[in-house]
């Protein structure tokens, strides 16, 4: 029965009855993310009293050990802390733990009799999540005994079960459509969510707001105007003790495939018919569509990789990427990627949108930058005094989220000279308010049942489908590297490749 | 604080942003939307509120104090940044203040006309009004420059009282949003109980609903009438559950209970308001009764007690045992409160309409 009290409530998107399920309880994950997010969530009153977390990991210890070291997680990794212990410990009441291998069946009967109790005693009313916080390996055996357990539905009528599957959703295309195909087998699409915390970034959200929502900017939005794109990010740190994980992924596996393509495909879509995650996805898949293939021949015009050796980060000296805890010393895995995609349609022929991502860059930044054409004749002397770019406009996603537009202004005084000026908006400044931590974000998407920022299945397919063949080509080759320094904003051979293909330079964000 | 003179005010403020920039090179100075404040109760907390909500509005802020008793007739003003850290960022947020004064009847009259050319154009007005609403001026002439217009019924006498006259001022200024801070107290309250009948159990009888008691403290403001608070939440769930307008009110004790009948579809349904002695404050309980003829009976209790344990709840239903949880719930400042009522520039037809019963029921209530 609808329930009419949840109408016009000021807070919109409270949970409804849940459990949440987390494999890899104990893991890192968990304690930065999820444990902080699910709290800040019950901090704002935004998940009902009829809910609680399990937690299940290999690690041993019971309920109150594992209360304890969310406690300890959530003071150290939660932006205000504990912040009010009392409404800690409420929540932390609701905290459960089963310890066990996620291979074994055993585990899920264990499960299947806590839901069950859950629902009985806590009203969380038959509605499950299952969070898969665990290595990739353990996917197929997760999701396995979760269909053997019967798991994947729920015991109750009219609820519902959901799983969150955390990137990387596959290796490479076989493997991920294995993975697809393996999950798909037990779940139905419509219950699988994967997660990609790019797309839970408020400026991530504000892409579509901006576009659709204000009416000058999409008319310039074309090939008419814009003469290139340029998706950037950036980070300052190196492998950070994820070598294990980034040898056998490299920048094009671990940023572009999933989230850059993400943000790309949310610039370059058509509007949607409506906000309904099958239309939102269904226009994001279109322009996936679009991109041109690029054939292995050619991958060497459409991408350029890089690796970072020596140099300076944050004022001091850092090593190069090969001399890193756990990195193979002889390593061709690429720190730096870039990619150069062309969408085949009338609205963007033409316009190239450079994609690149690195790490040990002069500083971390994720942004947006819509270079406009040049003005068709310029009436002013351009003397030396004068500084006349085209104008452009960015979207910045991380640090510093906002939006930022670059026009000419004339400088005071008796002659024309011209300079660049920038029109700024900073969310921070100018909505005082806090904007949420993008996995609280989607874990209430998860849990109101909406898909839209998530990656589907056949998006997923289709990035990884595009990549293919730089990653072959790149894993045939064995490159020159190092050849960028760390703290430069990459090797010289992505600057040519701007130079050359049209005379264009990157932006220094 | 100078003779009024919208020259020097002018120039004032463009003196001050730039000795702000010159002074100090990490201040941000943004501007969301003009808040003006009218305000009779002179509190001394008003400047420390005014800091907290400009860190999440930042806007220029006009704040009108009136004298209206003065012998002296007089407008005056003066100009200040306000300035607050932008929360890890450590740049300073700074938007502009200008304080009015009023003093006399007379200039009290024409501070609306005074306020109108200080503010900012293409930016929302919000008008928070902290006093009686009337219909006499200054009120009636921000009324009508003002997109929003807020008001917090804990303000006044006899705040119960004075609902009907809230509801035909909406009623009236249709193009106007209004908000009553009494109303955004019941937030949260709200949420959970409609959380509650989300769960299957529950949910299977929000349309069994046969009794409801609000219970209160039993010193609350208005000592005639029940509270606003508790007459706002059972003027939700008659609205929300679409049930008949309540009538038949009679009062049922000395100490100020009453009994009212409602109904659903021709079945009727029992309200009740009830002093507690065991509630302070703003406190509130609701006790719903369900049943239905092939049912056996269910009892919600939910209480909410911000010095004891937050939000209280009891639920008893043949499927489910009884549950008591408690989620720990801290009384909103009026800061946060006020803060909240920004982010919310369009009308709240929840509320219109909550607001109309809530008259009504003042009405049966009164006649009482």
């Amino acid at each position: 029965m609808t329930n009419p009290l949840s109408q016009g409530l000021r807070i919109e998107r409270k949970a409804p009855p849940c459990v949440i399920v987390i494999f890899g309880a104990s893991g890192d994950l968990n304690k930065r993310k999820l444990m902080p997010a699910l709290y800040s969530l019950y901090q704002q009153h935004l998940l009902g009293s009829s809910f609680a977390t399990i937690g299940i990991g290999r690690t041993q210890m019971d309920n109150e050990a594992f209360r304890e070291l969310m406690t300890a997680a959530v003071r150290e990794f939660a932006e205000g802390g504990l912040a009010d212990e009392d409404v800690w410990r409420s929540f932390a009441k609701q905290l459960h733990y089963i310890a066990g291998d996620p291979r074994e069946q055993e585990v899920y009967v264990r499960l299947g009799n806590l839901l069950d109790e859950l629902d009985k005693k806590t009203g969380t009313a038959g509605n499950r999540i299952f969070y898969l916080s665990t290595p990739p390996e353990l996917y197929t055996p997760i999701v396995t005994n979760l269909g053997k357990a019967k798991l994947n539905v729920s015991p109750v009528r009219d609820a519902w079960v959901r799983i969150i599957i955390e990137k990387p959703f596959g290796y490479d295309l076989k493997s991920a459509l294995a993975l697809n195909e393996h999950v798909g087998s037990v779940f139905q699409e419509e219950q699988v969510y994967r997660i990609d915390h790019y797309l839970g970034k408020e400026t991530v959200q504000n892409v579509m707001v901006f576009r659709f929502a204000n009416g000058i900017f999409e008319p310039l939005w074309n090939h008419k105007y814009i003469d290139h794109v340029q998706i950037t990010a950036a980070e300052a740190v190196g492998v950070e003790g994820r070598a294990g994980y980034y040898e056998g992924a490299g920048a094009l596996r671990d940023m572009i495939q999933n989230h850059l393509l993400q943000v790309f495909s949310l610039i370059a879509m058509e509007p949607p018919v409506s906000l309904d995650a099958s239309a939102i996805r269904d226009e994001k898949q279109k322009v996936m569509m679009a991109v041109r293939p690029i054939e292995h021949g050619e991958v060497n015009a459409f991408a350029v990789r890089g690796q970072y050796g020596q140099g300076t980060s944050n004022g001091r000296a850092v090593m190069g990427y090969r001399e890193e805890k756990g990195v193979n010393p002889q390593s061709t895995t690429e720190t730096y990627a870039m990619v150069k995609l062309l969408v085949d349609n009338w609205r963007w022929a033409g316009v190239p949108f450079y994609i690149r991502s690195g790490k040990r860059m002069p500083r971390r930044v994720s942004e947006v930058a819509i270079q406009f054409k040049e003005v068709p004749h310029l009436l002013f002397d351009r003397t030396a005094a004068d500084r006349i770019h085209p104008n452009t406009l960015v979207m910045r996603i991380q640090p510093d989220e906002g939006i930022t537009l670059r026009f000419s202004a004339k400088l005071p005084g008796q002659a024309v000279h011209i300079r660049d000026v920038n029109m700024d908006f900073q969310y921070g400044t100018q909505f005082g308010r806090h904007s949420p931590e993008a996995y609280e974000r989607l874990l209430l998407d998860c849990m109101l049942g909406d898909p839209t920022l998530f990656a589907r299945r056949d998006m997923v397919e289709k990035s990884w489908e595009l990549l293919m063949p730089i990653l072959d080509v790149w894993a045939a080759d064995k490159p020159k590297f190092p050849n960028y320094e760390a703290g430069s904003w990459g090797p010289a051979a992505a600057d040519e490749f701007l130079a050359k293909d049209g005379g264009r330079r990157w932006r220094r964000p | 604080m100078y003779p009024f003179d919208l020259k020097t005010i002018e120039r004032h403020l463009q003196e001050l942003w730039k000795a702000q920039t010159e002074e100090n090179k990490s201040q941000v100075r943004a501007c969301v939307v003009n808040l003006l404040i009218y305000d009779e109760t002179s509190s001394s907390e008003l400047n420390t509120l005014i800091t907290d909500i400009a860190k999440h509005h930042p806007g220029r802020v006009l704040l009108m104090k009136a004298r209206p008793n003065a012998l002296t007739e007089l407008i005056s003003a003066e100009v200040s940044a306000v300035c607050g850290v932008i929360p890890g960022r450590g740049k300073q947020l700074c938007c502009e203040q200008v304080t009015i004064v009023a003093e006399g009847a007379a200039a009290a009259w024409r501070l609306a006309a005074t306020v109108r050319p200080l503010l900012i154009s293409d930016l929302p007005v919000i008008l928070w009004w902290r006093g009686m609403p009337s219909d006499m001026q200054p009120f009636t002439g921000l009324l009508d420059t003002a997109d929003k217009v807020i008001l917090d019924t804990s303000y006044l006498a006899r705040p119960t009282a004075y609902l009907p006259v809230v509801a035909e001022l909406v009623e009236a200024k249709k193009q106007v949003a209004f908000a009553d801070l009494n109303w955004s107290r019941l937030t949260t309250l709200r949420s959970h109980i409609a959380g509650l009948y989300d769960m299957p159990d529950l949910n299977a009888y929000i349309r069994d609903i046969s009794s409801v008691r609000v219970k209160y403290c039993t010193e609350a403001a208005d000592k005639e009438l029940p509270p606003p608070q508790a007459v706002y939440l059972a003027s939700w769930l008659i609205y929300r559950l679409d049930w008949d307008d309540p009538k038949n009110c009679r009062s049922i004790s000395r100490t100020g209970e009453y009994a009212l009948e409602s109904g659903y579809k021709g079945r009727p349904i029992h309200l009740q308001f009830a002093p507690s002695p065991s509630l302070v404050a703003d406190d509130l309980q609701l006790e719903i009764t369900m049943a239905a003829d092939n049912k056996q009976k269910a009892h919600l209790m939910v209480k909410q007690a911000y010095e004891e344990s937050g939000i209280k709840t009891k639920l008893e239903t043949p499927t489910v045992c009884w549950l008591t949880t408690v989620e720990k719930h801290r009384r909103p400042s009026e800061a946060t409160l006020l803060s909240r009522e920004l982010e919310i520039l369009g009308n709240d037809t929840t509320y219109e309409n909550v607001l109309r019963v809530a008259a009504h029921l003042v009405n049966q209530l009164e006649v009482t």
